[in-house]
């Protein structure tokens, strides 16, 4: 057992409710979790099990019900923009280019803070590059495919440079084959080839169990109604990540015990 | 050309009606084709008619303006403050339904006759499309946009300027749209208010109330009518174009 450092964000025994008693929906119950600084953690689920709920509140554009959600020991009480958000149907401002959407955090919000135009500009550019979607600078959200948009939306969270990076299903409109390519671009973004201390902490939402055990090095697995903790699994596969890993044997095999742990649940949702 | 002339067919066709059952049945003082002519080519020949369609243009432009900058401010309040939307929303239900022309009375005896007058009545028939559509634009945000300048770090300020504000301009775009065609609707109401003058120093419609109560010229007053048609569909095609051009990102 090696020594772990003090956990970025802690959550203790956390519960959302929805509505007002006695018709509340318990979305989440006694989530008790520790988030490492510069983890990787996946968060897997059914759906409806509480999943955009848990990032909700992590963001903090939710309260807890009650229990206690803390980050560096202090209690969230609301978005702060070391905490970058990547939400489920992207929010993309659809007033702004491609450009001015990745830099709007650097041009409105703390994050550009200290940095000249042409230090923002060049930051844009290095990440407009990143997820390859030079040429479409100055097109609008709505000339733009989904895969196109999830990646202006992945852009503008990683333009900002949060430590902490709270990500909603954030490939799940792609294709297969862009998806795998943009899961190495986002190991690379993270860090991978850092060491720990080096990289940001990142909470990743996703409903492919591949996906979670190819980018994470713990997946959460929720069972739902209520969102409760079922199992953490760690995921000992080697960095740096990349095709060899999708082959391997521990690969399918943990992707297999996950599979196990929310079958039943999964079956049960899609038969509702 | 030729579809310029195929939709140019159905007005033609209307005047030749016009002109024969006209002169087949009409007294010699029905307006007919032949008499407006001949009273648009005098009316344009003296400047009267351009002066007048300035003249309304101006108080238009004044009313609009004044419209604009208490409903659009107003309209953003009461779409994002739930207890001002509902203090405010019955007095604005029940003065909706009336119509410009209602309140010329009231105008009149607290401002008197005059430019100003006009303008008031202008700004009132173009307030209530501009403000109804601004609370719908400010409610119909999306709410996650608010949300992602937020956890962004974007001050509440600066949030209402760089988000709030841009999501709703397409639907305040389309009030304002709505808002000057119903206030040029309204100059004709609201020139009564504005006292006789000669030639057209009073503006379209008090142009328009002279013929009808001075001179009786049957002729002028079909003229008035075309001009003011022919501005209000120049105005909307021009504000539809402004407003592309404003949002493009926008499929209005
Ligand atoms: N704002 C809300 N009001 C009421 N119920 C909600 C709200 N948000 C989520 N829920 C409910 O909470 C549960 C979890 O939702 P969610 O976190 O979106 O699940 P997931 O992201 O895992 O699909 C669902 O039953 C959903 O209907
Ligand atoms: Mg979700």
């Amino acid at each position: 057992m090696t020594l772990q450092p003090a956990p970025k964000i802690k959550l203790a025994h956390v519960r959302k409710e929805f509505g007002g008693t006695p018709a509340a929906i318990v979305a989440v119950e006694s989530l008790s979790l520790d988030i490492r600084p510069g983890e990787f953690l996946a968060i897997v689920g059914p759906s409806g099990c509480g999943k955009t709920t848990v990032l909700n509140m992590l963001a903090g554009l939710e309260p807890v019900t009650s229990g206690t959600m803390t980050m560096d020991g202090k209690a969230i009480s609301g978005p702060g923009a070391e905490r970058g958000v990547m939400f489920q149907d992207y929010a993309l401002f659809p007033w702004k280019t491609v450009a001015g959407n990745i830099g709007f955090g650097l041009e409105h919000g703390p994050a550009g803070h200290g940095l000249s135009r042409a230090e923002r500009d060049a930051r844009v550019a290095r990440v407009i590059d990143l997820v390859g979607l030079k040429g479409s600078e100055t097109k609008y959200p709505h000339q733009l495919s989904g895969g196109m948009r999830q990646r202006v939306a992945l852009a503008r969270l990683v333009a900002n440079e949060p430590e902490i990076l709270l990500m909603d299903e954030p490939l799940a409109a792609l294709d297969a084959q862009t998806r795998i390519i943009l899961q190495d671009e986002l190991l690379r973004i993270w860090g991978q080839d850092k060491p720990t201390s080096e990289r940001r902490t990142v909470v990743y939402i996703t409903h492919s169990i591949d996906e979670a055990v190819f980018l994470a090095d713990r997946v959460v697995v929720l069972s739902s109604h209520p969102g409760r903790l079922k199992r953490i699994v760690d995921v000992d596969l080697a960095r740096p990540r990349n095709d060899e890993t999708r082959k391997s044997r521990s690969f399918s095999e943990l992707s297999q015990t996950i599979w196990e742990l929310i079958r039943e649940e999964a079956y049960r949702a899609t038969m509702q | 050309m030729k579809h310029f002339l195929i939709r140019l067919a159905t007005p033609i066709i209307l005047v030749i009606l016009w002109q024969l059952l006209a002169d087949a049945f009409g007294s010699p003082r029905m307006p007919r084709p032949s008499a407006v002519v001949a009273s648009a080519t005098k009316l344009i020949g003296s400047g009267d008619l351009i002066t007048a369609l300035a003249t309304s243009l101006g108080r238009v432009f004044f009313g609009f303006m004044l419209a604009c900058a208490i409903a659009i401010p107003l309209g953003i309040l009461m779409g994002s403050a739930r207890a001002v939307e509902r203090n405010l929303d019955p007095l604005v239900e029940s003065f909706r339904p009336v119509a410009a022309i209602a309140i010329l009375p009231l105008v009149i005896l607290w401002l008197g006759t005059g430019s100003m007058a006009a303008i008031v009545i202008v700004a009132y028939a173009a307030f209530f499309p501009i403000l109804i559509n601004t609370i719908a634009g400010v409610k119909r945000i999306d709410h996650n946009l608010m949300r992602a300048a937020y956890t962004m770090g974007v001050p509440p300020a600066t949030r209402m300027w760089v988000v709030l504000l841009p999501a709703a301009l397409p639907a305040i775009l389309v009030g304002m749209r709505i808002g000057l065609g119903m206030a040029w609707t309204a100059i004709i109401a609201a020139e009564l208010a504005v006292g006789a003058k000669a030639g057209g120093e009073g503006g379209i419609g008090q142009m328009m109330f002279i013929f009808y109560s001075y001179s009786v010229e049957l002729n002028g007053i079909v003229v008035c009518m075309i001009a003011v048609g022919i501005v209000a569909l120049v105005l909307d095609r021009i504000l539809r174009a402004a407003l592309h051009a404003a949002v493009p990102w926008s499929r209005l």
